[in-house]
Formats: C-alpha cells, sequence, structure tokens
C-alpha cells in the first residue's frame, strides 16, 4: 500500500511541476561550484591553516567572517551563470513573480538568519514573469550576472541576474547524492 | 420474492453496477474522510506527553507545537539559552528540555537536545522512550536515531552520519564532522520515529564555522576533543520543553512566562494549542461534510431514477406476475427488496473500499508526520451512519413501489 502514497505524491508532484528538470550528480557538483564561484578567490585566505579552537570564539575573527560574506566579484559582470536554490518572492503579481532574491536554502530569509550578501541574488523577471512556486520547491535560474549592491529588509543582495530562465527542479529521493566517506558506512 | 428481485436485478446488470458503484464511493468517501480525521487528531494528540509547556518565540502557538512536535514548518525565530536559564529557575519548573532544529540526514529531521530528552519526554498518554538498541548519546559526535530512520536507511549502531544543513536535499553538508549512531530507539508511532537526536554541543560545534547560514570554516584540521564541552553548549535554541512539578501551577507558570520582558518569549500548552488547531480546521470538515452528504444524495436519486425508468420497459414483466398470482403488494415489495439489495450491497463495498483506503492513508500519514492511526472495519456510529443511508434509499424507492402499486391496480390485464 507504500505504493498508493506514491502514486498520490508522484501526481501532486507531477501537477505542480509541469516541466521539472531532473537533476543528476554532476549536476549538484556544477551548481555548489557556481554558488563557490560568487565568493571571489581568497576572501577566507586569513584563516589560518591550522589552528585552536580558541579562533573559533573570537570576537574579532567572527566580525572578519561576516564581513567576508560581503565581499563581491567585480569581475563577474556580465558572465553567465546557471545556479540552483530557492525563490524569496519579493515582488509579486497574481500568482506571477516579478522580482525574487534567489537563495541557497530553503526559508533564509523568512526564518533566520538571511545568508551572506555574496550568496543572495536578485532575480529580475520582469520582463517574461515565472509563476510563484513553493518556498521549498527548488529551481534552477540561469541567466547574465550583473555585480550590483542592494538592500532589501529581508536581505541585501550582491548580485543581481538579467535575462533570465527559471525552471522547477524536481528531487525525487534517489537524486540526493550521497556524501562520500559517511552515510552509512560502518 | 427476494429470488425474483435478485433474478429481476441480474437482467439489468449494467445499470445497477454503475449505480452501485456510485452509491459505493460515495459511502466511502464519507467514511474515509470522518475516519482519517478522527484518526489523525488521535495521532496528533498522542504524540507528545509528559510536557506541559513548550517554551518557544513569541508568536503563533500552533505554529510553534506544529515544527517543535510534528517537524512540519519552520521556525522563524530562536530564543536564547539565557532566557531559558532565567525561566527554569522558577522553583515550580521540575526540569527544561531544550531543543534546536534546523538541520537534517536524507530528509530526516535533526533534533538537537540534551541527554535528559529521552527520560522526561512521553508518548500516546504515559509510555516512555526505550532504546531497542545501543544508549543515548554521550559523547560529542553521539546520535540517537528513531525506528523508522533505522528502517528506511538501514543504519544500525556505529554507522556514521553527515548531517545537511537546513532541511532541503540541496543544503551543504556537514561533512567535516561525522556522527555516529550510538542508539536506535523503539518504535513509537509518532514523529519520533522520524527524528534524529543529537547533542546540543555536537551541534553548536558543525556550526562553529558557519556565519549567516553559510560555512566559513571547516573543523577537518581541528582537534575538537580539546574545546571545553561548556564552550560549546548553544547561545540560542529554538524552544524548550518544560515539565511542572504540578498541573496546578500551569497557568500561572504560562502567564509569568508570557509577561518576561527580556525576550519576547511565550509558553504553549500542547493540547490547547491542538484544540485550536482542530477548531480551526473544524469549518473545512462541515463543508466537506455537506459535499459528501450532497453526493450521496445525487447517488440515491440515480437509483431511484434507474428504477422508475426501468418501469415502463417492465410493464410485461409486471402483468405475467400478476397473471401468476402475484398482488400489487407484491410487486411493490419486489421494488423495495431490489432497491435494499442494491443498497446493502453498496455499503458492504465501502465498508471494504474504506478498509481499502484509510490503509494508503495511513501509510501516507505516518510519512509526512509520523501519525500513526489504527486500522478498523467499522464501528457503531459510522454503521448508524450508513443504516441512515439505506433507509433513506428505501424512503426514496418507495416512489416508485408506489407507482408499480397504483399502476398494477388500474391496469389490471387490460394490457
Amino acid at each position: 500500500m507504500k505504493y498508493f502514497a506514491h502514486v498520490i505524491c508522484f501526481l501532486l508532484i507531477g501537477i505542480q511541476t509541469t516541466f521539472a528538470y531532473e537533476a543528476t550528480e554532476e549536476d549538484f557538483i556544477r551548481w555548489e561550484n557556481a554558488w563557490d564561484r560568487l565568493i571571489p578567490q581568497g576572501t577566507y585566505d586569513f584563516v589560518p591553516k591550522d589552528f585552536g579552537y580558541e579562533l573559533l570564539f573570537n570576537p574579532t575573527f567572527q566580525s572578519q567572517l561576516d564581513a567576508a560574506g560581503k565581499v563581491i566579484d567585480p569581475s563577474l559582470e556580465g558572465t553567465t551563470i546557471e545556479l540552483a536554490g530557492f525563490m524569496v518572492p519579493i515582488e509579486v503579481k497574481g500568482d506571477k513573480v516579478s522580482l525574487f532574491l534567489l537563495v541557497p536554502e530553503a526559508g533564509q530569509c523568512i526564518h533566520v538568519p538571511p545568508p551572506p550578501m555574496n550568496q543572495t541574488l536578485l532575480v529580475d523577471t520582469t520582463s517574461s514573469p515565472t509563476e510563484l512556486r513553493d518556498l521549498y520547491q527548488p529551481v534552477i535560474v540561469s541567466g547574465r550576472l550583473s555585480v550590483v549592491t542592494q538592500s532589501f529588509e529581508i536581505a541585501d543582495s550582491g548580485y543581481s541576474l538579467v535575462d533570465v530562465t527559471v525552471t522547477t527542479l524536481d528531487l525525487g529521493e534517489d537524486a540526493i547524492p550521497i556524501a562520500p566517506g559517511a552515510d552509512g558506512d560502518r | 420474492m427476494i429470488r425474483i428481485a435478485a433474478a429481476s436485478i441480474r437482467s439489468r446488470i449494467v445499470p445497477t453496477i454503475l449505480v452501485m458503484i456510485a452509491l459505493t464511493t460515495s459511502m466511502a468517501l464519507l467514511l474515509a474522510v470522518d475516519r482519517i480525521q478522527d484518526a489523525t487528531k488521535r495521532g496528533f494528540n498522542q504524540s507528545l506527553s509528559g510536557v506541559d509547556l513548550v517554551l518557544g518565540p513569541r508568536g503563533s502557538g500552533i505554529e510553534l507545537i506544529l515544527y517543535t512536535v510534528f517537524h512540519l514548518g519552520k521556525p522563524t525565530n530562536n530564543i536564547t539559552t539565557e532566557t531559558l536559564k532565567d525561566i527554569e529557575s522558577n522553583p515550580l519548573i521540575e526540569w527544561a528540555i531544550p531543543i534546536a532544529l534546523g538541520d537534517s540526514h536524507r530528509g530526516f529531521r535533526v533534533i538537537s537536545t540534551t541527554a535528559k530528552y529521552f527520560d522526561h519526554i512521553q508518548f500516546g498518554g504515559d509510555q516512555s522512550l526505550t532504546f531497542e538498541a545501543g544508549r543515548p548519546f554521550s559523547a560529542l559526535n553521539d546520535v540517537v536515531i528513531g525506528s523508522a530512520v533505522a528502517d528506511e536507511l538501514d543504519y544500525s549502531v556505529g554507522s556514521s552520519i553527515f548531517v545537511t544543513h537546513g532541511s532541503e536535499a540541496l543544503g551543504k553538508v556537514h561533512d567535516d564532522f561525522a556522527f555516529k549512531v550510538s542508539g536506535i530507539l523503539n518504535p513509537t508511532g509518532t514523529p519520533t520515529d522520524q527524528a534524529i537526536f543529537v547533542s546540543l554541543e555536537g551541534y553548536e560545534l558543525i556550526h562553529l564555522g558557519w556565519t549567516n547560514g553559510s560555512q566559513a570554516v571547516s573543523l577537518k584540521n581541528l582537534d575538537v576533543s580539546q574545546i571545553p564541552k561548556e564552550r560549546l553548549y548553544p547561545k540560542t535554541i529554538t524552544a524548550a520543553y518544560l515539565g511542572l512539578s504540578s498541573k496546578l501551577n500551569l497557568f500561572k507558570v504560562s502567564r509569568s512566562i508570557n509577561e518576561y520582558a527580556e525576550e519576547p518569549v511565550n509558553a504553549v500548552i500542547p493540547g490547547v494549542a491542538l484544540a485550536e488547531l482542530w477548531s480551526m480546521l473544524g469549518s473545512i470538515d462541515i463543508v466537506f461534510r455537506i459535499f459528501n452528504w450532497l453526493i450521496i444524495a445525487i447517488s440515491l436519486i440515480g437509483m431511484v431514477t434507474m428504477t422508475l425508468t426501468g418501469l415502463d420497459s417492465r410493464t410485461r414483466e409486471m402483468t405475467i406476475l400478476r397473471a401468476l398470482g402475484a398482488t400489487p403488494a407484491n410487486l411493490a415489495s419486489m421494488v423495495l427488496i431490489e432497491t435494499a439489495i442494491v443498497s446493502i450491497t453498496a455499503v458492504l463495498l465501502a465498508i471494504g473500499l474504506v478498509r481499502l483506503l484509510t490503509w494508503g492513508a495511513a501509510d501516507f500519514l505516518s510519512h509526512w508526520a509520523g501519525v500513526r492511526i489504527d486500522l478498523t472495519w467499522i464501528n457503531f456510529s459510522e454503521l448508524s451512519t450508513l443504516m441512515t443511508i439505506v433507509l433513506a434509499g428505501l424512503c426514496a424507492s418507495l416512489i416508485p413501489a408506489v407507482m408499480v402499486y397504483r399502476r398494477s391496480l388500474a391496469r389490471g390485464f387490460s394490457h
């Protein structure tokens, strides 16, 4: 009877995500690297290779970390990028979103805390508003980067994306890659 | 007489079956909705006991209970452990168990708490949590897993686990610190089965190198055993379960917490929050029920229509029966018996179908909210509902029955 529930879930997902994309393990690696690209190389060079635990409790070090989250990479201006993340709608008209923040994790901004500035993108879909999705529904967004800092009540964004296409990402249970080295290893 | 009625049904088998399907599904729908609702309520109400108050950030009590106890939704705010310490110092509070939420492992929620959790938290009235294997966590990298987690991921004591940041699959994995399963809980039929428990200190440790929800520093090159445990005690937590020495002080304590000035916190009585939730859902309930009864009424009308339209083509049959000595009353009761056979068969089929539906729903519910529902065939109130429907069907068939009676009296052998 497990199948019954599965069939229902499947139908619900099927209805909700008509044009969903099913991700492969390579996709996950690619997206993770894309998020990392938004952080300029060497931003975290101030973190020593070997350090004692005391450093982690050091307030100066903590504020250095906070500052590192605000460093953006101007050389990314005009490059195209594809990222998978979650939508935090800012401008909604009916069931269409014309402006939203793309964040790497579901529920960020709405639930504490907001992501660092260099991991928050303002996505402009004014020309072709995309449909409003669930806060927990991952989406794939690709477009052209522009390095602009903007402040919103909920978070600050370090980049914006224009000429974007938004696709719903279908995350089947089996699609989640298993972390090597653990996850059930004895 | 029953034999004749049965034979008459057999000769009109296709329309009869269609009407029966309509009746069966509408009745099954009515019962299934009722039953799943009842069972969900019971399951939710039984999921947490032993806890008198849930302490959390100020906001909706229902939401607080949903994300702490049932792992539905996410916390919007945290409370500081300083506040908890302050509140805990109230002599009326016997124990306090802090919990911090946010991370997950392959779709299962990670709850960070203290080992006292396993002593004080109960379920299904007054049953305590027991270990199927292993023991509660004590070391920094120990985790305790619920029975469903162990079953589904095929983990046993000693398996290692990486925790994923956030509750979604796309979250970054805390792959710089591996946990090891130290214990597996016995099945409870509550959300506990779907949970992974770690110590507050272990949870704090994996977030040490993090700022604003993203990782900046890896723990890989760090000797974590050097960190004094008290430094890992978190500054903020999601909520705390409170137990009072006497339930008589429940409202006194909750009021004093709600008036706490230093931080906006509130204390929620789990039962009260759930009762609020049910009353909120009550109006949806009524709409559901109205629709259900409408569907049943339509099915019954369908049954009567079928009998009525059948009457014209059955004139010859009626005449022959009269010739064989059947009285008009006999013919009328034959029509009634036909209806009775159809509706009672539909009732029996509906009971079977409901069983099937609740079986499927039980599986779904236990996955979705960790709530287990009981499977039964039929209870008294359901039986009386079904009997009401059968009686309504019989009453409605009085129309064709009376028509048969009057026609056969009036026409006699003239046809």
